[in-house]
């Protein structure tokens, strides 16, 4: 039988950013129903492995790490570091939090269930969403329904434009960030902070690709220290193009990789089966149109918005080729401001976004896509839907 | 000739790998200008591929991968 629910507002998608939506939502008293396709929350940072949260910290390295978003942020980066151990850690010209997907995954599982306004539904799609003539939403998740007077979409890929029909970004399949797949290997006998290690597998690799032991996909191979004594991650670099068969490839290098690392380097003989990321690491899909779009200039430049309500601090970091990432850093080392407008629908009343799908250009996605960023920008459009439900109004400037 | 193989190796790692602008000089750092894990094996099958050499784990320096002017040296090195 048809189960119907009624809540304030409804989240979509349970990954940095809609966690924290959902949680700040809840925390300011609203009822709250957060939907994920997929079995655990935490998104990018457990289902696809992603074991660093970048964006955290003020862009100031000459500084020591400071966090550049109070609140939930500051909350998600204290307790990782309690669990994992781990201490945040330069890397060239920004700050890094290493952490690890179990531990986010925990974390995630904690923060939501501590709200008892807050709702979690795992393991469910959303089938298809109604805007009402008084403006509320009906959300259809196969037999379930739910309805809200608030939206927030952190799907990542603007799903919820799909949806309603509204206008959604995308960027030329040439220009699209290229896609990643992780995998990790356990009970390996060195660490990847190993320099002379990751020379030798650098040439490993090439020799191996030369001599056709290899796909050529594994020259985007790159190894990453885990905060687990004995665990090393791998990421690997794919095409976004192959959609549909990333993780089928991803798998494939993974098995290869590991077999590969087992006959070459004794360090590996014992090392367990890979542990495959559930969903290949994406950074770019569809966006929103918010009232405002957000350009690398402003973050370059660092423009003062009226209506600053969370800061990027990560560079703008495009991986358009196989040649890896290139780097934009911003003008002076402070944090850049993202205005409200870019998380409110310029075209549907009661529609909030965070996360990856927030309407900005590509390059300025390039910057505000990374984990901690999107921590920012989830808690602020569920501060920013709770005022639309108090207010029954939202200034856009 | 290990001007010659600076001057080849810039525009080889600069077209095809990382921009080197002009502050990069033979002995700047190539890790601070962009030299990675990733572009490390790229500049690995460049630098074989074009000069016909063979790079073997004993090459595996820091060193001889810190500059232009080392990475040359080296690949003059073992063209002899």
């Amino acid at each position: 039988m048809p189960e119907t629910y009624a809540v304030d507002i409804v989240v979509i998608g349970g990954g940095s950013a809609g966690i924290c939506a959902s949680v700040a939502a809840a925390r300011k008293g609203a009822s709250v129903v957060l939907i994920e396709r997929w079995d655990k929350l935490g998104g990018m940072g457990t289902l696809a492995m992603v074991q660093t949260f970048c964006g955290l910290y003020h862009p100031d390295v000459s500084l020591p790490p400071q966090l550049a978003n109070p609140g939930l942020p500051a909350e998600i980066e204290q307790l990782s570091r309690e669990r994992t151990g781990a201490e945040p850690v330069k890397m060239g010209k920004v700050y890094v939090l290493p952490q690890h997907p179990d531990v986010f995954a925990s974390i995630t599982q904690e923060l939501t269930s501590a709200e008892s306004s807050l709702d979690v539904w795992l393991n469910t799609s959303c089938t298809g969403i109604a805007q009402h003539p008084d403006e509320s939403f009906t959300i259809y998740c196969g037999e379930r329904s739910v309805t809200c007077r608030a939206l927030i979409d952190t799907s990542a890929d603007a799903i919820v434009a799909g949806f309603l029909g509204a206008t959604r970004y995308s960027t030329p399949p040439e220009k699209t960030q290229r896609a990643a797949f992780i995998f990790s290997l356990q009970n390996v006998g060195l660490s990847a902070a190993d320099e002379s290690f990751r020379m030798r597998l650098a040439l490993e690799i090439v020799h191996a690709v030369e001599a056709k032991e290899l796909s050529r996909l594994a020259l985007g191979t790159a190894c990453r220290a885990s905060t687990k004594h004995g665990e090393i991650f791998f990421t690997t670099d794919l095409d976004p193009a192959e959609a549909t068969e990333l993780l089928s490839q991803g798998h494939l290098l993974a098995i290869q990789l590991t077999e590969f690392l087992r006959r070459k380097f004794p360090e590996f003989s014992e090392a367990s089966e890979p542990q495959l990321a559930a969903q290949p690491g994406i950074r770019e899909t569809f966006r929103w149109k918010g009232c405002y779009t957000l350009t690398a200039e402003d973050l370059i430049e660092g423009t003062a918005f009226p209506d600053a309500i969370a800061f990027a601090t990560w560079p703008i970091e495009l991986r358009e080729n196989t040649k890896g990432p290139r780097f934009t850093y911003f003008n002076q080392p402070v944090p850049a401001q993202i205005p409200l407008r870019t998380l409110v629908s310029a075209e549907i009343n009661g529609v909030f976004f965070a996360g990856r799908c927030i309407s900005a250009t590509h390059e300025a996605l390039a910057s505000v896509r990374v984990m901690g960023t999107c921590f920012a920008t989830g808690q602020a459009a569920g501060h920013a839907a709770v005022d639309y439900l108090t207010v029954d109004k939202i200034t856009s400037a | 000739m290990i001007q010659d193989l600076v001057t080849s190796l810039r525009t080889l790692i600069h077209e095809q790998l990382f921009p080197l602008d002009d502050s990069v000089t033979e002995s700047s750092d190539l890790h601070a200008a962009g030299l990675d894990s990733l572009a490390l094996m790229q500049l690995i099958l460049l630098v074989e591929n074009e000069y016909s050499v063979k790079i073997t784990p004993g090459d595996l320096d820091r060193e001889n991968f810190s500059s232009l002017e080392k990475l040359a040296e080296m690949i003059a090195r073992k063209k002899i």
